[in-house]
């Protein structure tokens, strides 16, 4: 137990030595809720590396702001990430997402604040959490088990959020992603259905 | 970490806990009825010690059984006897994955009869079954009284304001547009709306109406229906669920009920029931507003007719349009209560 607390402190420590956001090759843990339709509440636990990143810096339009805080910083990055959702739609089924996503975002390097848009492509699983009946051969009720249904779930997303690693030294940052999901199949056809996920991340740094 | 469990974990655990609500009767069970590709969401709410089961088939297309558990006569026939509010195929909670070709009346003829024969089985066959279908439910309902063996399984059936006969029911409804918009017109009641939609039913061939014609005749039929003090007010009701426990929240629910109305319509538009009705041998009540153009109340009149059941009986609810369980409760508990007290 004290080796795993140890570890764990190390895992925050070193990257709080940094002050800075994820770079290429740094690993992040994140952890958000996960609204299926904003509401049925879940859980999305997962981890996202930094893939690529471009600082830039323009110049800002008025001459004293551009003297008193120099030009305009903006880091471009792109990311991956594996995670796996589970949330519950009360009278209906507990939903389980594995998923893998894609994305790209833009940082502010003054404020920490960013905003960018990811893809992803899962696959959902649904449990239903009550009982599922068909009629057996004989005509007699058969209690399906662990029954549900799955399907294939690409997705798009904005995000939103501030990372607090770039003025501070809290290898943190906060998001918020709202989240279009295709699934397919569903009944006959293909709908859409929405997410809404408030996450934190944890950089780990470089593993 | 404490602000972590302040701002993240705690507002998630009230969540979890407020999204768990559901109703704390224990007259309540939600099941999925898996059959033929589809997961069909079923809710059974009531009296079950009756012995006595309503299976409530729900209007549309696109509609859902779960809009039907709610007012005050779902209250009261709750408390009599069990309801089975079923979610047609595609429509509401239901699921599943099958093919769209499959989306026709007598798949969902199928659904009934083999739900019907699920609730037998699972609850008793000693169970007094009934089968209740509300305008689109009134022709899933007689569809599948006419082509599957349900009539087997029920004890009487019962239409509220059914479509049994979608070719009659538009002609119906332009007489009713040109003859009570006519008086509503004299009386100077809404003169802009009445003109409008009994200038747009004199312009109707009603011996060839078009499917769009069509659809613009239920959507008048339901403005007319509000124009009218005639009709009542309709009753609140009382939700089965908090809006985080409702079963069937959500975009894909929406969607998927919208393609399956979009998908059955060309079949239902065509869908005349009339001249079969006399194969339909277990009590029949048929139940219909006075003033519902959607489904005009002489469809109600030629099916009492036509039945061939031994106990049979017409009702119209005269301060009611399409839903005479809104507007006219106690009227309609009690219709259906003699109705199922005689034939249980």
């Amino acid at each position: 137990m004290k080796k795993l607390l140890l570890s764990l402190l190390c895992l925050g420590l070193l990257p709080a030595l940094y002050g800075q956001p994820t770079h290429p090759g740094d690993w992040a843990l994140n952890v958000s809720y996960f609204g299926e339709t904003g509401i049925h509440p879940g859980l999305k636990v997962g981890l996202s590396h930094t893939l690529w990143e471009k600082e830039k810096h323009h110049k800002r339009w008025f001459k004293g702001r551009q003297n008193r805080l120099g030009p305009k910083v903006k880091m471009y990055q792109l990311f991956g990430g594996a995670n796996l959702a589970v949330y519950s739609h009360p009278n209906n089924h507990t939903g389980v997402l594995p998923n893998l996503e894609v994305g790209w975002k833009r940082i502010n390097m003054r404020r920490g604040s960013f905003f960018g848009a990811q893809l992803g492509i899962g696959y959902l699983r649904r449990f239903y959490n009550v009982a599922t009946y068909e009629l057996g051969e004989g005509g007699e009720p058969d209690k399906v088990s662990a029954a549900g249904r799955g399907m294939f779930v690409p997705s798009f997303a904005f995000l939103w959020g501030k990372d607090l690693s770039v003025k501070g030294k809290t290898p943190i940052s906060w998001h918020i992603k709202p989240t279009v999901m295709m699934l397919a199949p569903y009944n006959h056809t293909n709908v859409f259905s929405f997410a809404l996920e408030l996450g934190v991340s944890y950089r780990l740094g470089k593993k | 970490m404490k602000s972590t469990f302040k701002y993240i974990l705690l507002p998630s655990i009230l969540f979890l806990l407020a999204a768990c609500s559901r109703p704390t009767m224990d007259t309540y069970e939600r099941f999925f009825f898996r059959t033929d590709g589809a997961d069909l969401a079923v809710q059974v709410d009531g009296n079950r010690d009756s012995k006595v089961f309503i299976l409530l088939i729900h209007g549309g297309p696109g509609g859902s059984g779960y809009e039907y558990n709610t007012g005050s006569y779902a209250d009261q026939l709750e408390e009599k006897y069990a309801m089975v509010y079923l979610d047609q195929r595609g429509q509401g909670a239901s699921q599943g994955k099958y093919d769209a070709s499959t989306l026709t009346l007598q798949q969902f003829s199928d659904d009934i009869y083999g739900l019907a024969q699920l609730l037998k089985q699972k609850y008793g066959q000693d169970i007094s079954l009934f089968l209740m279908g509300h305008s689109w439910g009134g022709t899933t309902g007689t569809h599948a009284l006419l082509n599957t063996q349900v009539q087997d399984e029920i004890n009487g059936w019962i239409e509220v304001d059914g479509a049994h006969d979608i070719p009659l029911l538009n002609i119906e409804a332009i007489k009713m547009f040109r003859q009570i918009g006519a008086e509503e017109l004299s009386k100077g009641n809404n003169t802009d709306r009445w003109q409008e939609i009994v200038d747009f039913a004199n312009g109707v061939d009603t011996t060839n109406i078009s499917e769009d014609e069509g659809g613009r005749i239920n959507s008048y039929g339901f403005e007319a229906e509000g124009l009218l003090e005639a009709i009542n007010e309709g009753g609140g009701g009382n939700p089965s669920h908090g809006i985080l426990g409702r079963p069937h929240l959500g975009l894909a629910h929406i969607i998927s009920s919208s393609s399956t109305a979009n998908a059955i319509t060309p079949e239902t538009e065509v869908a005349a029931m009339t001249s079969e009705l006399h194969k339909i041998t277990v009590p029949s009540l048929f139940l219909w507003g006075k003033y519902d153009f959607v489904v005009a109340p002489a469809l109600g009149v030629s099916a009492v007719s036509r039945v061939a059941s031994q106990d049979k009986e017409l009702v119209i609810f005269d301060h009611s349009g399409h839903s005479p369980m809104d507007t006219e409760p106690e009227a309609f508990v009690a219709a259906v209560v003699g109705f199922v007290e005689r034939n249980k």
